[in-house]
């Protein structure tokens, strides 16, 4: 449920995206990337066995799978993607758009005739999910993941499912080594800096990430001191101006969307509380794309690396 | 059902014959119309091929599972859900003699909101998807009895301070059910905007099968009560004398209305105004006599949520407009011109 706090800003910001991304409405009829490991059963995180026999139309309810299906070179075969899906930035804006992750429409998503969908378990509403597979069609509902191994862990998952398993192993493993150099790296520093991570989902929702999110344990391994679970945060929690205070962080660390939609650096500069921590008085604010810091995606060893380096000018690259 | 009626006033034969054709033609448009192309003869097509009679229509097996999966639960449930609401406004402006009285005007729907959220996440590993509609029949008829009493002054109930009381109790329930949705953060309970602006998006076989005894039971049982409350439009003490339990009947009506409106807020959340627009509506035909307005409510009402279905999800398709939404845009003007013309009539709120 968490995901649901951080996309929900996107219904408003990209109802306009939806509607021009439904209006074309020539599927790409482009030759199909092969699937040689179908068909495949899998047991859901919901506890739903599926069959996925056809890897040919697939739709994809988060941002990240969108991503994975890419990186998989399965991107001419995906025909649908929800809101979150930004990367790679020109070709998800031309695929039709299903919903936010949470706020689905089961009607948009079958009339892309998909013969696969993939999401998480915050993909919802339940009954939307029941709606699809009532209609016989295919979806496979992955467990939420989270650390250090997440990255490669879905990506193994999902070309499993959609029978590339093969391209899947080569990329993980390329992947959990780029986080495992990113971590090497971090450790040659000795500096820890107090490190905040905060998402602003609205202007009127601003939150600290805290324990039992994507990032639990990222900020350790990229060689800073987390200073959100210290402050009390456990998931996503409502950013006080207090709690932010209380917690001194060094450097803060945010996403774009949010930074840009606050009116950038002087707007989030001025957001409560961040003017009287060591980071606001400074100015080391650090921002990086969503889906790239947030996503646990195939740029997740990139991303962690250029934390890295962020955090410790130090380091040479 | 009242053919007798029928056939003595003409009116009421074409007010019966309008509403079947609404919503026989709303429910065909709602069939046909979303992001899958499914003509009306495709949509009859396959609803004779589900029954195993071959039209010779042809359609596509993407077409068949979309209908069958999705539009027609979803319509079906619209027609519970509207004739429930329908008939219970009716029921409820008879039985109060208020024609402001509305299952969510006077804090039934919310009532229900408040305890489905709660029976949904103390009780529903125990007792299973029930526990929605029963934990909102409970919380309706709560709210409605706490309405009741807290209006009810010397023997009389105002029709103005039922309203306000209803507006306390809907402000109570409403904001319990949406505080439960979002600190609780449970995805069986929905978003916030479910409780206080419904949809019928979430509408699967299930879901229907769930509903349907509850509002059945509404539907089928209101206006049984039809002659009782014919007596109380002559007036509380007239009715009385004329040997109608009045408060026995007043109990009888709100189980039966929390029984349906429960049900409908359940599966669908609160819409609202349906129970006040169409009641008043039939009644500018037909007449105030209950054996004519409780059926055709319950038509009327079932019509009207179907095609507001359809511009709810195809006005900002592929996203949906909450259907709730719809029915205030339409519902509020009416109650304010019902609010002037019943101070009119009452001359002043004194």
């Amino acid at each position: 449920m968490q995901r649901r706090v951080v996309v929900g800003f996107l219904v408003v910001a990209l109802v306009a995206a939806a509607c021009a991304g439904s209006d074309d409405d020539g599927l790409p009829e482009e030759a199909v990337i092969p699937t040689p490991g179908l068909p495949v059963t899998h047991v859901g995180a919901d506890g739903v066995e599926t069959t996925v026999s056809s890897a040919a139309r697939i739709v994809t309810l988060s941002g990240d799978f969108s991503e994975i299906v890419w990186e998989l070179g399965l991107g001419e075969n995906l025909v649908g993607v929800d809101l979150s899906s930004v990367y790679p930035r020109e070709k998800m804006r031309v695929k039709p758009k299903v919903g936010v992750e949470f706020r689905l429409f089961a009607e948009a998503i079958l009339a892309l005739d998909p013969t696969v969908v993939i999401g998480d378990e915050d993909a919802g509403p339940t009954e939307v999910i029941d709606q699809i597979r009532g209609a016989g069609v295919p979806v496979v509902i992955f467990p939420r993941r989270f650390g250090l191994d997440a990255p490669a862990t879905k990506i193994r998952e999902v070309a499993d499912v959609l029978g590339v398993g093969e391209a899947g192993a080569t990329l993980a493993s390329r992947v959990q080594a780029e986080v495992d150099d990113a971590v090497a790296l971090a450790a040659l520093s000795s500096f820890r800096p107090a490190a905040a991570v905060v998402y602003i989902a609205t202007e009127d929702q601003i939150l600290l990430l805290g324990d039992n999110t994507v990032l639990q344990g990222m900020l350790e391994a990229v060689g800073a001191r987390d200073v959100g679970p210290e402050a009390g945060a456990d998931g996503f929690v409502p950013l006080t101006a207090e709690a932010l205070a209380a917690g001194a962080p060094d450097v803060i660390i945010t996403a774009e969307r949010g930074f840009e939609a606050v009116g950038g650096m002087e707007g989030f500069l001025g957001l409560p509380g961040v003017a009287q921590t060591p980071a606001g008085q400074s100015g080391n604010i650090l921002v990086y794309e969503d889906l790239y810091l947030l996503g646990l995606g195939p740029r997740a060893g990139q991303a962690m690396r250029e934390v890295v380096l962020d955090l410790h000018p130090g380091l040479s690259p | 059902m009242t053919g007798s009626t029928a056939k003595r006033q003409p009116p009421v034969a074409a007010v019966f014959a309008i509403s079947t054709a609404g919503l026989i033609g709303g429910v065909l448009l709602a069939l046909s119309v979303g992001e899958v192309d499914i003509s009306p003869a495709a949509a009859i097509g396959i609803l004779f091929d589900h029954g195993g009679v071959d039209l010779g229509i042809e359609f596509t097996e993407q077409q068949d599972s979309v209908l069958w999966a999705i539009r027609l639960p979803r319509v079906v449930l619209g027609v519970l859900v509207g004739a429930a609401l329908g008939v219970s406004g009716a029921a409820l402006q008879g039985i109060f003699r208020n024609p402001l009285a509305d299952p969510q005007l006077i804090g039934i729907s919310s009532g229900a909101a408040l305890g489905s959220a709660i029976a949904v996440l103390a009780l529903e590993s125990l007792v299973g998807s029930l526990a929605g509609p029963a934990g909102a029949v409970v919380g309706g008829l709560v709210a409605g009895i706490a309405v009741y009493g807290a209006a009810r002054y010397q023997g009389r109930t105002e029709v103005v301070t039922l309203v306000l009381a209803g507006i306390a109790v809907a402000a109570i329930g409403g904001a319990g059910a949406a505080f439960l949705s979002v600190f609780a953060d449970d995805p069986r309970l929905g978003s916030p905007i479910f409780y206080s602006l419904g949809t019928l998006g979430l509408a699967t076989w299930r879901l229907v099968a769930i509903t349907l005894p509850f509002v059945v039971v509404a539907i089928v049982l209101l206006p049984t009560r039809a002659a009782s409350l014919d007596l109380v439009l002559l007036g509380e003490r007239e009715a009385s004398h004329l040997g109608v339990d009045i408060e026995r009947l007043r109990l009888q009506v709100m189980v039966l209305v929390s029984l349906g409106v429960g049900g409908v807020v359940a599966a669908a959340g609160v819409i609202g105004f349906v129970g006040l627009l169409v009641p008043h509506a039939i009644r500018i035909v037909v007449g105030p006599g209950h054996r004519v307005l409780l059926p055709a409510s319950a038509l009327g009402g079932a019509a009207l949520v179907v095609i507001s279905d359809v511009v709810a999800r195809t006005v900002a398709s592929p996203l949906e407009v909450p259907i709730g939404l719809l029915t205030a845009i339409v519902g509020g003007p009416l109650f304010l011109g019902l609010l002037r013309k019943t101070r009119r009539e009452h001359g002043g709120w004194g």
